[in-house]
């Protein structure tokens, strides 16, 4: 008795899994035909049964095959060849370096021309004395002034940044430029191009001309 | 207990609004521009001093504008950048000083541009 219910049970097993797997197996939705076009149960029904006597929605169908084929190929073909952007290799970015040595380079040119100015004596000798004075009261003793000296349209100040990190000395240079006694732009120019150089030049402009020192380069040109 | 609550929110009011303000006053001394400058390209770094008077506990310095500005066209660009930075008030003299520093570039660094950069004054009393 025992066995036959076990038998039993067995059977209702199987037939349950048959169930399933006819259930699973069956269409959900559209199915896609070898030649890509997508058919419904019920459209593939209605197409059954109106397909044989309608000979336009053949030759339509056909004409949809082709466009469709045509735009297919025209797809595989965009992706298959590369992109504007791929074909033209990017520029590189310059780098801190290549702008570090772009902006020294142009402002030692800046310096060489205003290291060639004639000296105006009358102005000099009282601004030398004046700014002198005035750098005695200097917040950052780090920043030791080695010099001063004055042209025409600028006063130049030679530096010893030995003592301070590369990356405070532009700061030490404000500090110092506070001192200034007149409204002035200035530019600082390292001796060289290297973070290990420990002296330069600090171009300062005449008192009542704030922009002569870089503006001078339009006429420069 | 109303009343009560009513008297002790009055008190609080009161005492707020007559708190002395501690806050140190702000002035705006001025607007003043770097004037237009010419750089052969890449970046230029500016050092400026102003005097602002003696009086003031600190001062700072900020950007109201800035106009860059290739002198010839049709570039691309990779970079463009204005900043104010190393602000420094001097007590003893009344001047700020501070650095002005303006990027404004393609790949090449090469471009000759005019540049000017706007900034206000700050003082604090």
């Amino acid at each position: 008795m025992a066995k036959r219910t076990i038998n039993q049970g067995k059977l209702w097993l199987l037939g349950v899994a048959s169930c399933a797997a006819v259930w699973i197996a069956a269409p959900w939705g559209p199915t896609r035909d070898a030649d890509h076009t997508v058919t419904s149960p019920e459209r593939a029904a209605e197409t059954t049964l109106t397909a044989a006597p309608d000979t336009t929605g053949v030759s339509e169908r056909e004409a949809m095959r082709a466009r469709m084929d045509e735009l297919e190929r025209k797809l595989a073909a965009a992706a298959a060849a590369p992109t504007t952007a791929e074909a033209k290799a990017p520029a590189p970015m310059p780098t801190r370096d290549d702008v570090e040595r772009s902006e020294f380079l142009q402002q030692a040119s800046v310096a060489s021309r205003l290291d060639d100015e004639p000296v105006d004596e009358a102005w000099r000798g009282a601004t030398e004395s004046k700014l002198r004075e005035a750098l005695k009261s200097n917040p950052e003793p780090d920043a030791v002034v080695l010099g001063v000296r004055c042209r025409s349209s600028h006063c130049s100040m030679q530096l010893n940044l030995q003592a301070i990190a590369p990356e405070e000395r532009q700061l030490a240079v404000s500090k110092l430029m506070s001192t200034v006694p007149w409204n002035s732009q200035a530019f600082y120019q390292p001796d060289a191009l290297d973070s290990n150089t420990q002296t330069g030049t600090l171009y300062l402009s005449r008192e009542g001309r704030d922009t002569a020192l870089q503006s001078g380069q339009l006429a420069a040109k | 207990m109303r009343k009560l609550a009513a008297a002790a929110c009055s008190l609080a009011f009161a005492a707020a609004t007559a708190a002395p303000i501690t806050a140190k006053a702000d002035t705006v001394v001025g607007t003043f521009s770097t004037g237009t400058l010419l750089d052969d390209g890449g970046c230029a770094t500016a050092s400026l001093n102003r005097g602002i008077g003696t009086g003031f506990v600190s001062a700072n310095v900020q950007m109201s504008g800035y106009d860059l500005q290739y002198t010839d066209s049709d570039h691309h660009m990779t970079r463009a950048r204005a900043q104010i930075s190393n602000v420094f008030y001097n007590q003893a003299t009344g001047n700020v000083s501070f650095t002005v520093n303006t990027c404004f570039h393609d790949v090449n660094l090469d471009d000759d541009y005019r540049w000017s950069v706007q900034f206000t004054i700050v003082g604090n009393r």
